[in-house]
């Protein structure tokens, strides 16, 4: 569900498979709960500011987006108001959660209903806010039911408990019965009515205590911890920290004392003493880190205390010496980079030197743990002391340094701290290497500080960054040999250098990632490269500039060096290049959005790549036929064109490359967004290239899946075919070319089979019918329209029939009567003789095909009715078929039916017309009577006297109304008559039933409709007079 | 009380879909009952009319699949009235008034409701409310040159119904009001 909206839905952190936690539907908006949700927000959307989705576990607050690590326009204000209710939360409850937006906090996820919520509906403020539990529970939150012992002191208090046994068990569970005064009893209450409870309990003066917290913890038993490595197993790494943790606060209290007495050197040997408890070896990285961020908190004092003592003219040169006879070399390096900043500070021309100094001292700790640290420690104490000058500025001097020296300094740190990074890797056990891959994935900012520090140097510029900064960056990234430092360093140096530079510096960039190790993922970082820069585009062209520099061909140079990455890496998965072709597509909507050839090229090097794959159709549900699907999306969703996609000649041969269930999913995409967008295909060239794209959804196909595809989605994706046929529309002034479209849809979906042509059939079938209509509107124009009209008649009769051939009866019956009305409406030459056929041929079928008799009366009836419509027929041709419809009614199975159809049938000779009458009504009188004698017969025959007052009844209704129009065959004594049947023979046979009071209050109104047209003669001569009805 | 009243989309057999503008104005959430003069064609446009309103009435149309479950006609009560259901293609001639008013007799109903003739009415007759709420889809009829889409919505109050008739003429919505007493 929460993969399924429509906003960037399917690009990435989402599932194709059903059974997966983020399985997203298949198509966004494909579940019902989704488009409801949809369609609640939509109807509210301009009056919510806030949406807010609830899910059960992280202890997080996030925003949008989930597709992006990019933030939402709107997100200081996002973040403020998380801020403030965290904060709210924080007071009551103690939680500390994460704000962000939730693909830097957590993860790509597309189609989430916060993003769309924000993105699609416009909904200002968009949160998902993941509850407390960090795991403990995941996804099934427990309720937390207390269990109480609960003791009653007196018979009063007893009496309570005895009530609430008896008459609260609904609410209350009673492990056991309250017996007797002070007898303990285990009661188990529910969360929302543990106030309450204790409210009684406190109220009666009853002893009580809680004797399980939460039930659940006594049912789930909880997870055991694995082992892990040489460090402490995790139960025992928060006790080593609070140890640690205690050690520094207690050391730190007597540094603090002893400068408080200006005692300096029994401070350093307290500070030493703290710093000593980075030595250990047997916390974790994340327990390390604590313990380090509160040392540093420590040493802060230190170095205020120190900057207030010698910038009173102490000499911080003797100090500087001093700290290097601590004894042990953590502690001394801490302590020296802690007096050398002082040094710096206080002497400011002893930059260049102290600097260097440290960096290279720092190369004394080896251990890559410790070392990571302390030069972490070393650049986060000098961020506002490197010389950060151009080289020729005046006031760079030799001893102070300029900005080469900052990037020295920088780089040489960088170097190291990766060095250490990497060595982690190969410390231990290779069965810990995951473990150790994801301690050194949460080590890996601690390196990239590095580089966000080079970025921060005001005075690097492009030169200086294409000379020394980057090549130094990639020659120590590209020999450290390292598949995960090289990956996140290469998107690192992406992130956090403007855009303007990687313009410039393209090339090397390039370079330096064709010669990374083989276990990289180099299509993600060609991916986040590409995507970066085609933001960058995308920006540059909302503020009028050129998307991309003029003289930089972008396009072609991603392009050409993903053909030399595919080259020069033939191990690499092939839906790895397919995604990189995906951002390339992606890059060239963004920053070449006038160019579609660009997106075709793209298109025709994916089917290169494919042709060196020796896979004949790519399986669906393979890594690469997700991405190919996701290629052959991009063009679709981008364009919303169907047409527009006819522009781009290999996006229907990529689409041949995926096997059935691929080529059927795009299409039905394909089909799907023609009909959101409407998109009218309005020449006989489209109709045949697209249907040619839809094949899977037209005809069988020689790789087709059939298994385990239920009828009901069978139907649903045939509907889909079904209306998209209504988009087949030339032109109003181009008919000849509707009917070439529509003749060559026919063939197409005419190979569908007894299957599908009952849906496909149909909508050409009236489709064809309204182009005979507009021939006819339009007939001064083209003296041809006649020779048209019939071909159109010919072709939907052929249509018709192949329906019949596949054996349906009901459906091509009723599109053969259809048929007839439309034909007599059109007066061309041949309408008569055509009209005859349809009619002819649906009695034909009825003959043979219709047998239920259920059926049978509801063809009849519609037969009858049509009949009475058609005003085409001369009397040679109307008298045999109304003749035929009086024969068939009394051939019906079932009396009641027989009746029915015969009162029907009474219609044709009254108010029906052939083409001697010139559209006056035929009004034979005497056949109206003949029809209704012989119903009332029938319905005599009826054995069961309700039946048999209920036709009556309607009899009596249908002869008051040929009366009233003037039949003067029809007499106030037929209508007494049938009045008085029901009445004195049948009514009193009937017991009292709710049958028997429908009959009286039918019989009753139709009464009263007389009496009133008997009390208030019409003035008028043409209606009868009603005198003589007997209603008593 | 909102009622809304509609029919004969023939969707897919005619039309590809409910006409945009429409769909705008049926929101989700307000319309109490839904009463379908039948001939959707597809279980898509029935979940799509779920989704507007929980409870819906539909009786068959001609277009209908014989098999499925609708009645031929229905009887509906809401508030003080009752209301009479049918599709319409079985009273011949299609749509005269006379052959409806007598049904409605059978019924016994304050309203009765049909469609099948693609072409909206609302009038009184013998003090009695019939309407016939046309195509939603305007969908083609081989009877009428021209389809007008239009649907109803009945409002409700006591011993009055006010008809709303929405019509969807050259891609505009207009709306025109039909009142209607019990007495």
């Amino acid at each position: 569900m929460n993969r399924n909206f429509d906003f960037h839905w399917d690009e990435g952190g989402s599932s194709d498979l059903p059974c997966a936690e983020t399985y997203n539907g298949g198509a966004a908006f494909s579940e019902i709960e989704s488009r409801i949700i949809r369609d609640t927000i939509l109807g509210i959307a301009n009056q919510t500011l806030v949406y807010l989705t609830v899910h059960s576990y992280g202890q997080y607050w996030l925003t949008p987006w989930g597709y992006t690590a990019d933030l939402p326009a709107n997100y200081d204000q996002l973040y403020d108001l998380a801020v403030r209710a965290v904060d709210k939360l924080t007071a009551v409850y103690g939680t500390q959660y994460t704000i962000g937006s939730s693909t830097n906090v957590l993860y790509v996820n597309t189609g989430p209903s916060d993003d769309w919520a924000m993105g699609g509906a416009g909904i200002p403020y968009a949160y998902t806010l993941e509850l407390r539990d960090t795991g403990k529970y995941g996804f099934e939150l427990p309720a937390e039911y207390q269990v109480y012992q609960v003791k009653a002191k007196d018979r009063v208090s007893f009496d309570v408990l005895v009530k609430l046994y008896n008459e609260r068990s609904d609410v209350y569970d009673f492990w056991t019965e309250p017996r007797y005064v002070d007898f303990t009893t285990d009661v188990m209450v529910p969360p929302a009515f543990t106030k309450t409870f204790v409210d009684v309990l406190e109220a009666f003066n009853m002893e009580y205590h809680i004797k399980i917290d939460d039930v659940q913890h006594t049912i789930i038993p909880m997870p055991t911890m694995s082992k892990s490595g040489s460090m402490s197993p995790l139960e025992d790494q928060d006790k080593l920290l609070d140890e640690a943790l205690s050690v520094v606060k207690v050391q730190a209290l007597q540094m603090k004392r002893c400068l408080d007495k200006r005692k300096l050197m029994d401070a350093l040997k307290h500070a030493s003493t703290m710093l000593g408890e980075l030595r250990t070896s047997l916390l974790s990285p994340k327990s390390y880190y604590e313990l380090y961020m509160a040392i540093c908190d420590e040493l802060q004092h230190l170095e205020m205390y120190l900057l207030d003592e010698f910038q009173n003219g102490r000499k911080v040169a003797d100090l500087y010496e001093l700290v290097q006879y601590a004894g042990n070399i953590i502690p001394r390096l801490y302590l020296l980079v802690t007096v050398g900043v002082v040094y710096i500070k206080t002497n400011e021309q002893s930059r260049r030197d102290i600097l260097r100094d440290l960096v290279e001292m720092c190369r004394g700790v080896q251990h890559p743990l410790r070392g990571l640290f302390l030069r972490n420690y070393l650049l986060q104490c000098t961020r506002n002391l490197l010389p950060d000058l151009a080289e020729n500025d005046p006031l760079a001097t030799e001893s102070y340094g300029n900005v080469r020296d900052a990037v020295d300094f920088i780089q040489l740190n960088f170097s190291e701290m990766n060095k250490l990074w990497v060595r982690m890797a190969y410390q231990g056990h290779s069965r810990d290497k995951e473990r150790r891959e994801r301690e050194r994935q949460e080590l890996r900012l601690l390196v990239g500080t590095n580089l966000v520090r080079l970025a921060q140097l005001d005075s690097v510029d492009v030169e200086l960054y294409k000379k020394v900064v980057l090549p130094g960056i990639l020659e120590q990234v590209v020999s450290c040999r390292d598949a995960l430092a090289q990956e996140y360093l290469m998107e690192c140096i992406i992130q956090v250098f403007p855009d303007e530079v990687h313009l410039d510096t393209l090339h090397t960039y390039l370079k330096a990632c064709a010669e990374l190790h083989t276990d990289v993922k180099v299509h993600v970082i060609l991916v986040a490269l590409v995507e970066r820069l085609a933001a960058y585009g995308q920006r540059q062209q909302a503020l009028g500039q050129p998307p991309i520099p003029p003289h930089i061909p972008l396009f072609d140079i991603f392009s050409d060096q993903i053909g030399n990455i595919a080259q020069a890496r033939p191990e690499m998965p092939s839906e790895n290049l397919v995604s990189l072709q995906v951002s390339l597509i992606s890059l060239a909507f963004r920053c070449y959005p006038e160019k579609i050839n660009l997106v075709d090229k793209v298109l025709e090097s994916t089917l290169v790549a494919l042709d060196k794959i020796a896979v004949e159709k790519v399986d669906f549900d393979s890594a690469l036929g997700k991405e190919l699907n996701r290629l052959l999306r991009m063009p679709i969703s981008h364009y919303n064109s169907l047409v527009t996609l006819l522009q781009l000649p290999h996006f229907g041969q990529v689409l041949q490359r995926l096997d059935f269930n691929g080529r059927k999913s795009v299409a039905l995409h394909l089909v799907n967004n023609a009909l959101d967008n409407e998109t009218y295909i309005t020449t006989q060239e489209h109709v045949d290239a697209v249907l040619n794209m839809l094949a899977p959804l037209i005809c069988d196909q020689p790789d087709q899946v059939l298994t385990g595809q239920d009828a009901e989605d069978f139907a649903e994706e045939q509907n889909l075919m079904a209306r998209m046929i209504h988009l087949l529309a030339a032109e109003d002034t181009d008919l000849d070319q509707q009917y070439r479209m529509l003749t060559s849809a026919r063939k197409q979906f005419g190979a569908g089979g007894a299957r599908r042509i009952p849906f496909t059939l149909p909508p050409l079938i009236y489709e064809a019918f309204k182009l005979a209509r507009k021939y006819f509107d339009v007939r001064q124009e083209d003296e041809l329209w006649e020779k048209k009209c019939e071909k159109i008649f010919t072709f939907c009769h052929q249509c018709i029939a192949a329906l019949v051939k596949a054996e349906l009866a009901e459906l091509p019956l009723r599109l053969f009567l259809q048929g007839a009305l439309a034909a007599s409406q059109i007066i061309f030459g041949t309408h008569e003789t055509l009209a005859y056929e349809f009619i002819s041929q649906a009695f034909t079928l009825y003959e043979e095909e219709i047998s239920d008799s259920k059926a049978q009366f509801a063809a009849l009836t519609l037969m009858a009715a049509s009949l009475e419509k058609l005003d085409c027929f001369s009397e040679e041709n109307s008298a045999p078929v109304r003749s035929k419809c009086a024969l068939l009614a009394s051939a019906l199975l079932r009396k009641p039916d027989q009746c029915r159809a015969l009162i029907l049938v009474s219609n044709l000779f009254w108010s029906s017309t052939t083409k001697e009458l010139e559209g006056k009504p035929m009004r034979d009188g005497k056949k109206v009577l003949e029809c209704l004698r012989k119903a009332g017969k029938v319905a005599t025959e009826c054995l069961d006297p309700g039946v048999q007052a209920q036709l009556i009844v309607e009899l009596v209704n249908v002869y008051v109304h040929f009366f009233h129009q003037g039949n003067q065959h029809i007499t106030v004594t037929h209508i007494n008559e049938l009045i008085s049947k029901v009445r004195q023979d049948l009514l009193p046979q009937l017991e009292n039933s709710d049958e028997k009071e429908l009959i009286e209050r039918h019989l009753g109104a139709s009464c009263e409709m007389l009496r009133h047209r008997r009390d208030n003669p019409s003035t008028t001569s043409d209606t009868p007079s009603y005198q003589g009805i007997i209603l008593d | 009380m909102l009622v809304l009243v509609l029919g004969d989309l023939h969707i897919p057999n005619r039309c590809n879909a409910l006409p945009a503008k429409f769909k705008k104005l049926l929101v989700p959430g307000r319309i109490h009952h839904i009463l379908c003069t039948g001939n959707l064609c597809s279980k898509e446009t029935l979940d799509y009319l779920k989704t507007l309103a929980s409870d819906v009435h539909i009786v068959r149309g001609d277009f209908d699949k014989i098999s499925s479950t609708y009645p031929e006609q229905k009887v509906v009560t809401v508030g003080q009235f009752k209301i009479g259901l049918v599709h319409g293609h079985q009273i011949v001639p299609w749509g005269d008034p006379e052959s409806l008013a007598s049904l409605q007799r059978q019924l016994g109903v304050d309203i009765l409701i049909t469609g099948h003739t693609h072409k909206f009415e609302a009038y009184e007759h013998d003090g009695k409310f019939f309407i016939n709420p046309g195509s939603a889809t305007g969908a083609y009829n081989p009877i009428n040159k021209f389809v007008i889409p239009s649907f109803v919505l009945m409002d409700i109050q006591s011993s009055t119904v006010v008809t709303y008739v929405y019509q969807l003429v050259d891609d505009e919505v207009k709306v025109e009001r039909i009142e209607y007493k019990k007495n």
